[in-house]
This record gives structure tokens, C-alpha cells and sequence, in this order.
């Protein structure tokens, strides 16, 4: 049996510490060490604390407000508290560590807040966000400072910045103020700092700033004026009114120019003065400080109302002074008697004068003392006539008394005066109206109410209101005329004419037709040379003629004139018409047709054969050059005629044919007349289809064949013009026997004649002439419409092959001619003998009048014929 | 009083059946069985620690980060009790202050005290503490409410310019001192509370 084993304590066995931790307590341990890096790396990031010192702390908060540099925040408020004493408010900021370091001695630091001024609007971001401090300082690393005093107002200029510092002062004429633009040609180029009184209290001062790439524009030439608002002055030289701009005027600001040229380069903090305004800048130029003024004395007797002090002095227009001071002096014994005596103090700029040198006071008295002795005295003159205002001037008197001037009186030198030559407006005034009281103005005005009474009555006659619609209805015919479709196109008509000419003439050219034609030119001008000659008694017959035209001249012309104006009114009225105006469409298509035509020719070979023609032409002119040999002794006998005609009474043939007029105007002025122009169109339009036809019935080739015939016949009526010079020579005698015949009883016939014309013309047969003119053209127009119509153009060539024929004839016929003219020479011969035995008897006489009439009426008749063959030639082939 | 050690047996902690003192593992839920939880109290102490370093920034940081039109407004939690209180909103600060100084420090000293009682001798009786450590476990998750709070509040007050919430640093320290908190309470090795009696009674008869 055992005894029970005694209770033992059994005590575990103990484990080493690190076997009984927790695997958990790593947990708190590295919560441990990462707050203890993240504290450690917190507070070595963290930068210093500086303090701020302000006046107030005006909308700064505590954990809020920023501190920044150029717009980047590197700072936080975190505190803000008072510094000793409650004088100031001590805001410490905790600046970024990187930044720190730049934060030295040369900080400074100001609050930024919104600001509305009359030059913009500042800091408007401040208003949401609050304000915030700025912070300046330079990008170089100093010794650290952590106590700072802030600044009321931003820094004119800010470190790093280039810019030029100046000082400008102002004597208190101009205001300066802060942040005012300097201006240059109108550019801001610089800004004001805060004024501030000097030392000694005499002058505004102001830093001033100008910025980097204008700093050049700046020399110790340089001048600066105000142009702030604007300046009003009435002085001696009237009244200006001077302001830069508006926005100037507003917000104010100073400028400045170099005035002169040259000019050093100047250092930062130099000296300028503000003028107040551009021209005593200007002014100032001579008036710089190192040159001291010489003050002089002019004692005035007279009365010097007006004279100011500042008034300007003057030599020669010039301003070189002006008044300082003006004072009475009473000196009996200087000046003989105790009236009271203007002394005016003048200062004279020495630098004015432009004297060579250096310009001091010494040297410019000594210049004027010497031209005093030349005559030189200072005298009053009116400076303004609308203020009144005097200045004072230097002039040369050269009649003056010898004076000197007097150097050693107290204070100043005196120099010579005489009297003014100050104008009396008030009494020159008072003359001229006097003057202008005296005028005759009412009876000027009487006769000019006259006269506008009586241009009123001729304005408002009807007559002459009527006038200009007269003259426009015309223009306005004219212009529909001309405006016409119609006559528009006839330019191009013309045109395409014009060209097809061309072609012909280049044609013309090849056949050497010019050769030929400066040929024919040639005999034209032998003839030309024999009538030369022919003509030599011309003069006298100019001279006769001349006569004759005075004569003229005094004719009662005016009611022919009238009449003719009347004539002119119904031309007008018959322009005015729809036919007339149809007139240039029918015109136009005839112009087409003609083009066409000019085409074929072309194409036929008609040139050539004109050329053939011409050829005989010119032969025909030779002869004629022969024939005209006899022609002067005509022309003398025509002269003897001329001047009996001369002194043959006309005043009544000229009232006759002012009757004839007037039958004309009323004839053209008949309805009747009217319709001619339509049947004219009409006629035009119907010839413009017929030539057409023409053309398309191979006319033309056989219109050359007719011309070739012609040329035949020219050719011997060349020849047979070679009888002419005897035919001639006879009616030489002819007319020199007319020539002794007693016309006036002709002319009293003629007159006569003139006045039954006159009386047929007003007969109602004449009247009924147009319209049966009228009649006729209508006919015309339907004859040529049926002759298209009815074949009547192959009936027309057939006419023409006969009209060859008959040429032919004629060609043969006209050999005849020669023998036919001799026996007419013999004829008239007989006739100048009989008329030579019958000179004087009158019933012979008066038969050979009748004779005279007759072969004077074949012989127009002849000319009308040959006209109208020259124009138109087809006349002679289709017989009209 | 008879406990399960006294009577050689052993409770599954999981699955609460007893078994026989020397059991290793419970024969139905598998789980390894021990009497005594040895490094309980270690591991309480060690995540109390954590929970309350982290409780420090979350006081000491802004919570809530609110930003207005003209203005950055950062809360802690403190200050946005105050700044509810000079609104008058008593009540909503009343409730912050509650959930989020009141409990927070409460669990923290409750936690301490157990742990501290667990070895040493208390004068309050065992079922008390242990209404106490049930009270801590079930009121350790309504610490939150700050946190659900400040993200509540984060998504809704989204208006870009005008107006902002975001949460601030603190909420994470926030959110971690309550896991931390909770963790060192879940530690807890209830049985403890038992053998401190046990032992307090033993030496007082010896």
C-alpha cells in the first residue's frame, strides 16, 4: 500500500516571453511606427513661421487666407494676434519650406483686396475668394528673417522686374497721384507711385516707374507735363481750351517728350519736374535751373491798365521774359514832378536771346545794354483786342534820343522806355459804328424789295414756267428717238456695212485701183491747176459777194427767224410721231439688206469692173481739165453779174420768202405731212425686201453688167466733152452779154414769181400736196410690193439685159454727140451775134430772158439728173 | 460556483457541445478545444491599442470636407457637434456626439476594465461584466453610424460647383478604431471573468 502521493504543485513550465506574445501585437506595432513616420515626415515638411506685421488685419482668416507669390500659393495664415502694445497686428504665416529660403531681408508683403478705381478694377477675385497676402521678393537665396512689416499698398516696382526709377516733383500746380499712367505718344510706358510732400515741404514727390523697353525714351532732355483733365485759360493770347483724351481726363495722367535734342542716358532716381501743361514744358526748356533770368526795370508813365503780372516780354515777337512784379514809384527828383510811375520788373530768359556761349544774366545785359544804345527801348502793346490785355515789348527806335540804360539802379537795372502803342478799341469802335449808323439802309432795302417784287412776277410768269417743259418734251422725243430699239441697232447694222466696205477696199487695194485712182487724181488736178487759173478773178468776186452778204446781213431776218422757229416746232411735232419713229427700224432692216447686197457685189467680182469705170473716168476728167480753159473770162463776167446783183433790192425778196416760210411751216404742220414719215418707214421696209430680192435673183451680176456699160459710155462721153471749151467760150459771150442786160426788171419778175409761189404755196392744193405725197409713197410701196410679188425681179433683170442694150445704144448714140455739140457751138454763135444786133430792143430783150430762164431751168434740171445718177446709179437702170 | 474546468470538461466554443477535459479537437464541429484562451488578454490589449491610436486622428482630423461656392468648410467631429449646436440642431448633435465620443470612449474603457478585472480582483459581481462585454459586442457595431453618416452625405451633396461633401482623413481612422474596437472585444475570453473569481476566492482561503 502506498501513501497516497502528497499534492505536489505542479507549476507549468514558463515559456520564454517571446513565445507567450501574440502574433496580434505586430498590429499595434506598425500602427505605431507609421504614425510615428507619418508625424516625423509631416513635421519635417512643415517650414518656418514668420510673422507679418500689419496695420489691420482686414478680411484675413486664420487657417484660410493665402499667402502667395506671383499668384502661387506657398503659404497659409495660421495665426493672427496683436504684437506688443496693440500698436500692430502680428499675422504669422507657415510658409512652404521650399519657398522659405527666398524669403529675406528684401520681402515684402501686402493684402490684396478688390479695388474700384478710375483706372480699372483690381483684385476683382478677392471678392469670392477672399483676400489674400502677396508676397514679393527676389529669386536670391538670404539670410533668413521671420519677422516682416507688411505694406499698405502694392510696391511700384516689383524685384526682377526692369524698369527705370525716377523721382518726379511737382510744385503743386499738377496733382499727382498714385497708379497715374506715364504716357508716352499716347502708350502707357511707366506708372506713378503714392505722393508724398518733401522734406522740406515745398514739393509733391512722386516715385515714378518706367518700364523696360521705354527706358531708353528717357534722357535728362526729357520734360514731363500733366494731361489730366483739361485746362482752360484766357490770357493775353486769348482763350484755349486744351484735354488729351477722355480717358485722361478721367483717370488723369502725365507725359513727357525730349524736347531738345541730345540728351544723356540718365540713372535710376533722377529728378524730374511735372509742368502743368505742355507749353510751360516747352517754356521750361530755357528755363532749367542752372540758367538764372535777368531781371531787369522798365518805368512806365502812361497808363498801363491791362498789363498783368506774367504778362509775356517780348523782343521781336519773341518771348524771352515776362512780368514778375509791377509797383508804383514816386521820385521827384528823378523824374522832375511827383505823379506816380509804373516800375515793372521784367525777367528775361538769357538763354532766349540765342546768345553764342554760355547764356548768363551778365552776358545777356550786356548784349541788350549795347543794342539799347543802338536804338533798342522796351515799350507797352496791346496783346489781346478781346481781353485788352498789354505785354511789353523791346523795339528799335531809330529817332529816339541816345539813352543808356541805367546799370546801377536799385534793384535792377532801368532800361528806356517810350510811349505805347497800345490801339484804343473803343474809340476805333465807336467809329465804325457811327460809320454803320450812317448808311443808307433803308432805301437799299426799298429797292432791293423792288426787285425781288419784280424777279417774283417774272418767276411766277407762266410763259417762263413753261419754258423748261417745252425743252423737255423735246429732249424727251429726241431721247425716245434715239432710244428706240431700232436706232440702236443701226449702229450694228452700219458696223457689219462697214466691214463688208472694208473688204471691198482691201480688194480695191490689190487691183491696184489706188494707182489708178491717184491717177485720175492726178488729171483732177491738172483740171484742178487750169481752174486755178480759171479762178484768179475770184477775189473780186469774193469781194462782191462779201458786199452782197452785208447786205444780207441788214435783211429783216427776225420774222424769218420765227418763222423758221415755228418750221422748227412742227419738224418737231413730226418727229415726235410714232412713224418717225419707226423710221430707224425700217432704216435698219434697209442697212441689212444693203449689207447683203455689198456681200454679193463683193462676190461678182464688181471691183474690177469699177475699176474699169474709173479708168474711164479719169479720161473723162483729163478732158474736162481741157475743157475748162475758158472758164476764167466766165468767171470774170459772173463777177460783173454778182455785182450787179449786188445792188439789187432783196429786203423784199427776203419778205417774200419769210411768206414762203410760213406757207413751208404750215404746210409741214398739216396732218398730212405728219403721215409721210409712216409711209416712209414703210417704203424703206418694202425697198429693204425688195433689195433682198434682189440679191436672191442674182440682180447684182447683171447690175455689173450694166456698170461695165456705163463705163463704156463715160468713155465716149469723155470724148465727147472734148466740144465743150468752144461751147463754153460761147456762153462766156452769153454771159457777158447777160451781164449788160437790165436785170432789176428781172428781179422785180422774180420777185414776183416769189410772191405767186408764195400764193401757190398757201393754196389749198399745196395743202393737199403732202397728203397725196402721202398718197403717192403708199403706192410706191404697194407698186414695189406687187412688183415683188408678181416675179417682177426676173421681170427686172430682163429690163436690165434690155437697159444694157439700150446703153449700148446710148454708147453708140453718144459717138454722135461731138458733131452734135459743134453744131450747137454754131447755134449759140449764131445766138451771140443775134443777141449783139438785138441788144436793147425790148421784145427781143425780153424773149431772151425767157430764153435765159428756160436753158437756167434744163441746166438744174441737168444737175439733178447727174446728181441723182451720181447717188444713185441704179436710178439710170430701173428708170427712177 | 462549479465551472466546466472544475469538472475536467471542456465546451466547444463554436458549437457549445462539452467534451472531456483532455480533448484536443471536438469530435463534432472539428474546431480545436481549449479550456483556457492563454494569449486572449494579449490580443484584447494589443487591438485596443490599435483601436485607440487610430481613435486619435479621427479626432484630430477633419471628418467632413464641405465645399460652397465661397468656401472650404473641414469638420471634425467635434466641431461639427459644436457647429450643429450653434445651429440649434440639438438633437442631430446630440446623436453625433453620442455615437461617435460617447460609445467609441465607452467601449474603450469598458474593454479595459474587463481586461483589467480578468487578472485582477473586482468588486462587481461576474454576470455584471459579463452583461457588460455583451452590451460592448452588441453596440460595437452602431459605431458606424458616423462613418454610414459622412457616406451617406458624400453621395449626396454632389453639386460640383456650388456645392461639395467629401469625407475627410478622419473617417478612415474612424472606421478603423471601431474594427480595431470590435476586434479587441471579440479577444475577450468570457471564461476569464469566471477564473479571476475563482482565483480571488482561492487566495482568499488560503
Amino acid at each position: 500500500m502506498s501513501q497516497p502521493l502528497p499534492d505536489v504543485p505542479i507549476e507549468p513550465a514558463k515559456r520564454a516571453l517571446i513565445e507567450r506574445l501574440s502574433v496580434v501585437w505586430i498590429v499595434p506595432l506598425a500602427a505605431l511606427l507609421i504614425a510615428l513616420g507619418v508625424a516625423w515626415q509631416s513635421y519635417n515638411a512643415r517650414g518656418p513661421l514668420i510673422e507679418i506685421v500689419f496695420e489691420n488685419s482686414e478680411g484675413i482668416a486664420a487657417g484660410q487666407t493665402e499667402l502667395r507669390y506671383r499668384d502661387v500659393t506657398v503659404g497659409k495664415v495660421e495665426k493672427i494676434g496683436f504684437s506688443d502694445g496693440l500698436a500692430n497686428v502680428t499675422v504669422s504665416v507657415r510658409v512652404d519650406k521650399d519657398i522659405a529660403p527666398f524669403i529675406d531681408g528684401g520681402a515684402s508683403f501686402w493684402i490684396v483686396r478688390p479695388q474700384v478705381t478710375t483706372r480699372g478694377v483690381s483684385g476683382l477675385g478677392t471678392v469670392l475668394s477672399g483676400v489674400y497676402i502677396e508676397g514679393l521678393w527676389d529669386n536670391s537665396i538670404g539670410t533668413a528673417e521671420t519677422r516682416f512689416s507688411g505694406l499698405t499698398d502694392p510696391p511700384l516696382v516689383k524685384p526682377g522686374e526692369g524698369g527705370l526709377q525716377i523721382v518726379l516733383r511737382s510744385q503743386g500746380q499738377t496733382v499727382l497721384s498714385r497708379g497715374t499712367p506715364i504716357f508716352y505718344r499716347g502708350v502707357e510706358v511707366g506708372r506713378m507711385g503714392p505722393p508724398r510732400i518733401s522734406a522740406d515741404g515745398s514739393f509733391t514727390v512722386a516715385e515714378a516707374i518706367i518700364f523696360e523697353p521705354n527706358v531708353r525714351l528717357i534722357t535728362d532732355a526729357a520734360r514731363f507735363w500733366d494731361i489730366s483733365g483739361f485746362s482752360f485759360s484766357l490770357g493775353a493770347q486769348g482763350a484755349s481750351i486744351d484735354f488729351t483724351s477722355i480717358a485722361s481726363l478721367v483717370g488723369g495722367g502725365i507725359t513727357f517728350g525730349n524736347l531738345v535734342s541730345g540728351g544723356a542716358p540718365i540713372q535710376d532716381g533722377a529728378v524730374f519736374d511735372v509742368f502743368p501743361g505742355e507749353e510751360s514744358a516747352r517754356a521750361s526748356v530755357f528755363n532749367s535751373s542752372d540758367v538764372e533770368a535777368l531781371l531787369i526795370s522798365a518805368i512806365f508813365s502812361e497808363n498801363v491798365a491791362g498789363l498783368t503780372v506774367g504778362a509775356p516780354v517780348e523782343l521781336r515777337g519773341i518771348p524771352i521774359g515776362q512780368v514778375t512784379a509791377l509797383n508804383g514809384v514816386v521820385d521827384r527828383q528823378r523824374f522832375g514832378n511827383g505823379n506816380v510811375r509804373l516800375n515793372a520788373s521784367l525777367s528775361i530768359q538769357p538763354a532766349s536771346l540765342g546768345l553764342p556761349g554760355e547764356a548768363t544774366p551778365e552776358v545777356a545785359l550786356e548784349f541788350l545794354a549795347g543794342q539799347v544804345a543802338n536804338g533798342l527801348r522796351i515799350r507797352l502793346a496791346t496783346a489781346s483786342l478781346l481781353t485788352g490785355g498789354l505785354k511789353v515789348e523791346f523795339v528799335n527806335i531809330d529817332d529816339d534820343i541816345a539813352r543808356n540804360v541805367e546799370l546801377d539802379a536799385d534793384p535792377y537795372p532801368v532800361f528806356p522806355t517810350v510811349a505805347g502803342n497800345i490801339s484804343n478799341v473803343s474809340a476805333t469802335a465807336e467809329g465804325l459804328l457811327t460809320r454803320v449808323n450812317e448808311l443808307p439802309v433803308e432805301e437799299l432795302l426799298a429797292s432791293a424789295i423792288g426787285f425781288l417784287n419784280a424777279t417774283t412776277r417774272l418767276v411766277n410768269d407762266p410763259a417762263l414756267q413753261g419754258t423748261p417743259e417745252a425743252v423737255q418734251r423735246v429732249l424727251d422725243d429726241i431721247s425716245g428717238l434715239v432710244g428706240s430699239e431700232a436706232a440702236q441697232n443701226v449702229p450694228t447694222a452700219l458696223n457689219a456695212a462697214l466691214a463688208r466696205m472694208e473688204i471691198l477696199l482691201a480688194r480695191l487695194e490689190e487691183e491696184q485701183a489706188i494707182g489708178r485712182l491717184v491717177e485720175a487724181v492726178d488729171r483732177a488736178a491738172e483740171a484742178a491747176t487750169q481752174i486755178g487759173g480759171a479762178v484768179e478773178g475770184a477775189p473780186a468776186l469774193l469781194a462782191s459777194l462779201n458786199q452782197l452778204a452785208s447786205k444780207a446781213e441788214a435783211l429783216p431776218l427776225d420774222a424769218l427767224v420765227s418763222e423758221t422757229t415755228s418750221v422748227m416746232q412742227s419738224a418737231r411735232d413730226l418727229l415726235g410721231t410714232d412713224d418717225a419713229k419707226a423710221v430707224p427700224q425700217s432704216l435698219n432692216e434697209t442697212l441689212l439688206a444693203l449689207n447683203k447686197t455689198l456681200t454679193e457685189v463683193q462676190s461678182q467680182n464688181g471691183v474690177g469692173r469699177l475699176l474699169a469705170a474709173l479708168d474711164a473716168a479719169t479720161q473723162a476728167a483729163g478732158q474736162v481739165g481741157g475743157a475748162v480753159e475758158g472758164v476764167p473770162e466766165l468767171m470774170a463776167s459772173l463777177n460783173q453779174l454778182t455785182l450787179k446783183a449786188n445792188t439789187l433790192p432783196l429786203d423784199t425778196l427776203v419778205t417774200e420768202a419769210t411768206g414762203v416760210m410760213q406757207s413751208a411751216g404750215a404746210l409741214i404742220g398739216a396732218d398730212a405731212t405728219k403721215a409721210v414719215p409712216q409711209q416712209l418707214s414703210d417704203t424703206l421696209r418694202a425697198l429693204g425686201a425688195a433689195l433682198e430680192d434682189l440679191q436672191s435673183q442674182n440682180g447684182i451680176a447683171r447690175l455689173l453688167a450694166a456698170i461695165d456699160a456705163t463705163a463704156l459710155a463715160a468713155q465716149q462721153a469723155g470724148a465727147s466733152i472734148e466740144g465743150i471749151p468752144a461751147l463754153i467760150e460761147n456762153l462766156n459771150a452769153i454771159a457777158q452779154k447777160a451781164n449788160g442786160l437790165p436785170v432789176e426788171t428781172l428781179l422785180d419778175e422774180l420777185s414776183t414769181l416769189t410772191q405767186s409761189a408764195d400764193a401757190v404755196l398757201n393754196t389749198d392744193g399745196a395743202r393737199a400736196l403732202p397728203s397725196a405725197m402721202s398718197g403717192a409713197l403708199g403706192e410706191l410701196q404697194a407698186v414695189i410690193a406687187e412688183l415683188r410679188a408678181g416675179g417682177a425681179v426676173e421681170n427686172a433683170n430682163r429690163t436690165l439685159a434690155s437697159a444694157r442694150q439700150s446703153a449700148d445704144q446710148i454708147a453708140g448714140a453718144v459717138q454722135d454727140l461731138p458733131t452734135l455739140i459743134n453744131r450747137m457751138t454754131d447755134v449759140l454763135q449764131q445766138a451771140s451775134a443775134t443777141l449783139q444786133s438785138y441788144d436793147g430792143t425790148s421784145p427781143l430783150n425780153r424773149g431772151a430772158r425767157d430764153a435765159l430762164r428756160d436753158i437756167q431751168r434744163a441746166a438744174e434740171a441737168v444737175a439733178s439728173l447727174a446728181r441723182t445718177i451720181e447717188r444713185n446709179p441704179n436710178s439710170l437702170l430701173l428708170g427712177r | 460556483m462549479i465551472t466546466a474546468r472544475d469538472m475536467g470538461l471542456v465546451v466547444c466554443r463554436r458549437c457549445t457541445k462539452l467534451w472531456p477535459g483532455a480533448t484536443p479537437r471536438c469530435g463534432r464541429c472539428g474546431k480545436r478545444l481549449q479550456s483556457r484562451d492563454a494569449t486572449s488578454l494579449q490580443r484584447v490589449w494589443a487591438w485596443w491599442v490599435v483601436g485607440l491610436l487610430c481613435y486619435i486622428p479621427a479626432n484630430a482630423y477633419p471628418m467632413l470636407r464641405t465645399r460652397t461656392l465661397f468656401q472650404v468648410q473641414e469638420d471634425t467631429i467635434l466641431g461639427g457637434v459644436i457647429t450643429l449646436t450653434h445651429h440649434g440642431s440639438y438633437g442631430i448633435a446630440l446623436v453625433i456626439f453620442v455615437a461617435s465620443i460617447v460609445i467609441p470612449l465607452g467601449k474603450f474603457l469598458a474593454i479595459a476594465f474587463l481586461a483589467y478585472s480578468a487578472r485582477n480582483f473586482s468588486r462587481t459581481s461576474n454576470h455584471w461584466r459579463m452583461g457588460l462585454l455583451e452590451l460592448v459586442e452588441y453596440i460595437g457595431r452602431w459605431s458606424m453610424i458616423d462613418v454610414f453618416v459622412v457616406a451617406i452625405l458624400t453621395a449626396l451633396v454632389q453639386l460640383h460647383t456650388l456645392a461639395s461633401v467629401t469625407p475627410g482623413i478622419a473617417s478612415l481612422f474612424f472606421a478603423l478604431s471601431v474594427i480595431f474596437t470590435m476586434l479587441s472585444a471579440q479577444s475577450f475570453d468570457p471564461r476569464l471573468i469566471w477564473d479571476a473569481q475563482a482565483d480571488y476566492e482561492r487566495r482568499l482561503s488560503a
